[in-house]
């Protein structure tokens, strides 16, 4: 294909697609009796340019296609009626359009034909007297804003970063200057106008580099209309503050986000019309998605009016410290008593936090017994700039992301309950963590009343102290990269005079401290040899940790195939601890694959897998393994205490 | 193992690495730890306004070095770049010697010049162990 055509059909591609969201939301209106009098006429005039596109393009299959729902439309617009009936295929149609312009799908053919015989519909219907055409076909022109420019995103994302880049070294030259400064005020001035002019720089680029919401909530109606039909239930959405602007990246994974919690709200949420009748509610659940710009985060909240928690969960979160979150995005957690084909169970929830995290963001859920579920996600405006506290503790500064920090308190008066340290804030208790404690640093002891921040994070509270306070900045974010492996960094960030600041993710601060060794320990070698196999490095590297610090001897393979061949070679190997989805040959398979060599036969096989199902303990236990442990339950004493009463110590 | 290569040293022992991948050879010094990390990592560094990665290459390879590194060389190997810790640098060399056995994964060979052996790193390797975080 030459140039010239791949820019027409990228030209075509984008205009359809505005084209086929204006007519999803256009048949959504119509099927809920909510359109304008012109819906129909706008419908047909959308169909017809796409198939007028296509068939210079010779894109076959969607001329085909656009042609047989430019016919219903004719139709419709004929007979100036639009039998209800029609909304479905229609819009199962606008989805086989929008796929096959993106080149994922190319037949259309028992779309054509449903929609062929959909239209014995309109003989129910008795014609109208005189239609008028408003419009002739081929005369819409797409709305082009004349003044727009096509730049490539990466070029934005690097613009960002170079800006980024020169305020950083604006503050390291203001740093240096500082002494010159107040003797020439000429200079403290100039260095005044680059700072402000580099901010009105960044204000511009977070602009270029942010959209709208509105840009990914076009197909959500969609969804979440066909999530109701498919659940039996009535449910209205209501998205408010659809031009807040969000991170472009965060925007690619927050459809997805935005997908799990409106599945969570039909599915868990909202209650039957029959149960909402006799609750005395209206028959019709009500679901908000609503969002709103903060300073430099943006607070997407998803809300509805269904049955809530139950008064258990909520006492159970009370006791576990206050957050709910934790307990819902537990895997195997579901507020509904079934699990449904529409939402997994809790692990929609797991995936958000995880993400939301990610991002420097956090999540929270809010929820009261039959009054309703409010999920509150925060997330940055622009994922490479970040508002932090600095904080100094032994050698390091680390930022701390802003939202997080409820209060700055001073460390008076520590208790201790069964050996954790607290503190009293505002008549409660709050354990208290050393910062060099939580990411495993080696530091002299804190003096007293040294400063400790109150955090709170998806409701878990925790007070975390360091040496000293640095003062607020907004740090550019640039990743540490994957070989600092699992740690509580968000990434780092350079600072006006030169040194790095290490970002902490405050979900890791509010967990409190790791328990295990992060070196392997010294006198490991002494040990027995256990042979992790898990294809994930995290999982690997905490399991390896773990046994290093038990003082086993540890050596790990990626899957299964790995193992068998280290099994081979290495006759040492005590006991086996495998995961069960991996890619070639998975745990089970490796487990018959063990039980089924005479040299093998009798190695112990403990299989680890992520979920707890009967099913999985009974596959695990037919494969022919030893124990059996999820990665939910997974804690160092159990995985253990497992170890040793099959192999012994060491 | 015909070529030009930076020669540095680590411990009492002699290495090197295809001239190509170093971008630039600093000073050892301002290294900002990072607890928690990899034993392997040293830290990071600020290079002109880029975190740069600090490995303890002696650490990697094994080798007892004199534990007060002097120099960071500043390597790229398919767009990754990483300071690699040694003790001495020894200056850009051009190499032409046969190749001997190296038994190690982490190097690419080992030669023989001016009567000393010579380790060659294998930087892909390198990056592939600190990846899997190291054993």
């Amino acid at each position: 294909m030459s140039d010239r055509s791949a820019e027409f059909l990228q030209i075509f591609r984008d205009e359809s697609n505005l084209r086929l969201d204006r007519m999803t939301d256009a048949l959504l209106a119509l099927e809920t009796g909510n359109a304008a009098t012109d819906t129909v006429d706008s419908l047909f005039r959308d169909a017809h340019s796409i198939k007028g596109g296509a068939g210079m393009l010779e894109l076959n299959a969607v001329h085909t296609l656009a042609d047989a729902v430019e016919d219903v439309l004719a139709r419709a617009r004929k007979t100036q009626s639009f039998p209800v009936e029609l909304a479905d295929p229609l819009l199962r149609a606008t989805d086989r359009l929008r796929a096959q312009v993106a080149g994922t799908a190319d037949g259309g053919d028992d779309l054509v034909d449903e929609l062929g015989r959909a239209q014995a519909a309109f003989v129910a219907v008795s014609p109208a007297p005189a239609v008028v055409p408003v419009n002739g076909p081929g005369e819409v022109t797409v709305e082009v804003e004349r003044r727009t420019l096509r730049v490539p995103a990466r070029q934005i994302d690097q613009l960002l970063e170079s800006v980024g880049e020169a305020i950083v070294h604006q503050r390291g030259l203001e740093y240096q200057l500082d002494g010159v400064a107040e003797e020439r005020p000429q200079v403290g001035e100039e260095l005044d106008v680059v700072e402000r002019l580099l901010d009105d720089l960044k204000v511009t680029a977070i602009e270029m580099r942010t959209l709208p919401l509105s840009s990914i909530v076009g197909p959500l109606p969609r969804m979440f209309r066909d999530l109701a039909l498919a659940a039996g239930k009535e449910a209205d959405l209501v998205v408010i503050g659809e031009r807040t602007p969000l991170d472009r990246v965060i925007l690619e994974t927050l459809a997805d986000l935005l997908g799990h919690l409106l599945r969570n709200a039909v599915g868990h949420g909202l209650e039957t019309p029959e149960e909402r009748r006799l609750l005395g509610k209206a028959p019709r659940g009500h679901v908000e998605l609503r969002a709103e710009q903060r300073g430099g985060f943006v607070d997407i909240v998803v809300s509805d009016d269904g049955r809530g928690v139950t008064a258990a969960t909520l006492e159970q979160a009370r006791q576990e410290g206050g957050s709910l979150v934790d307990i819902l995005a537990r895997p195997g957690y579901s507020t509904a008593g079934t699990v449904t084909a529409l939402s997994g169970r809790g692990v929609g929830l797991d995936v958000v936090k995880t993400r939301a995290e990610s991002f420097g963001g956090s999540i929270e859920v809010r929820s009261e017994p039959g009054a309703g579920t409010t999920v509150v996600l925060k997330l940055p405006l622009a994922l490479s700039l970040l508002s932090v506290l600095l904080v100094e503790r032994g050698a390091n500064v680390f930022g701390v992301p802003l939202p997080a920090i409820q209060e700055v308190v001073t460390v008076e008066e520590t208790r201790s309950l069964e050996g954790r340290a607290e503190i009293r804030w505002r008549d409660r208790s709050v354990p208290l963590f050393d910062i060099a404690a939580l990411v495993g640093a080696t530091v002299p002891d804190l003096r007293a009343g040294a400063p400790a921040l109150i955090l709170t994070v998806g409701g878990r509270r925790a007070a975390a102290s360091c040496d000293a306070l640095l003062g607020e900045e907004e740090v550019v974010v640039k990743q540490l990269g994957s070989w600092v492996g699992r740690s509580p960094y968000l990434g780092a960030a350079i600072l006006g005079d030169g040194r790095i600041a290490l970002l902490l993710e405050p979900a890791a601060l509010v967990r409190g401290p790791r328990t295990l060794s992060t070196g392997p320990s010294l006198d490991a070698r002494a040990g027995q040899k256990v042979l992790v196999v898990e294809d994930s490095f995290t999982v690997r590297e905490l399991q390896r940790s773990i046994l290093e610090a038990a003082g086993y001897r540890v050596v790990t393979a990626r899957d299964g195939n790995d193992a068998l061949a280290i099994l081979a070679r290495d006759a040492e190997v005590a006991l086996v601890l495998t995961d069960v989805d991996m890619p070639e040959l998975d745990g089970l398979g490796l487990t018959r694959a063990i039980r089924g060599r005479e040299s093998l036969a009798a190695l112990p096989v403990i299989v680890v897998t992520s979920q707890g199902g009967d099913d999985d303990r009974r596959l695990g236990i037919e494969a022919g393994a030893d124990a059996y442990m999820t990665k939910q339950s997974f804690d160092q004493r159990t995985l253990l205490d497992t170890i040793e009463r099959l192999i012994g110590p060491r | 193992m015909k070529g030009v290569y930076v020669g540095f040293r680590l411990g009492g022992e002699a290495y090197a690495v295809p001239v190509e991948h170093v971008l630039e050879i600093a000073t050892f010094r301002d290294v900002t730890r990072v607890p928690g990390a990899q034993p392997a990592l040293i830290g990071v560094w600020n290079l002109r306004g880029r975190i740069l990665t600090v490995i303890d290459l002696a650490l990697v390879l094994g080798v007892e070095s004199s534990g007060r590194a002097k120099y960071l060389l500043v390597v790229e190997i398919d767009g990754r770049r990483a300071g690699l810790a040694v003790d001495g640098v020894r200056d850009v060399e051009y190499l032409d010697a046969a190749a001997e056995f190296a038994d190690s994964d982490l190097l690419l060979a080992a030669v023989t010049a001016d009567d000393a052996l010579i380790g060659i790193l294998d930087l892909a390797q390198l990056v592939e162990v600190l990846e899997r975080g190291l054993s």
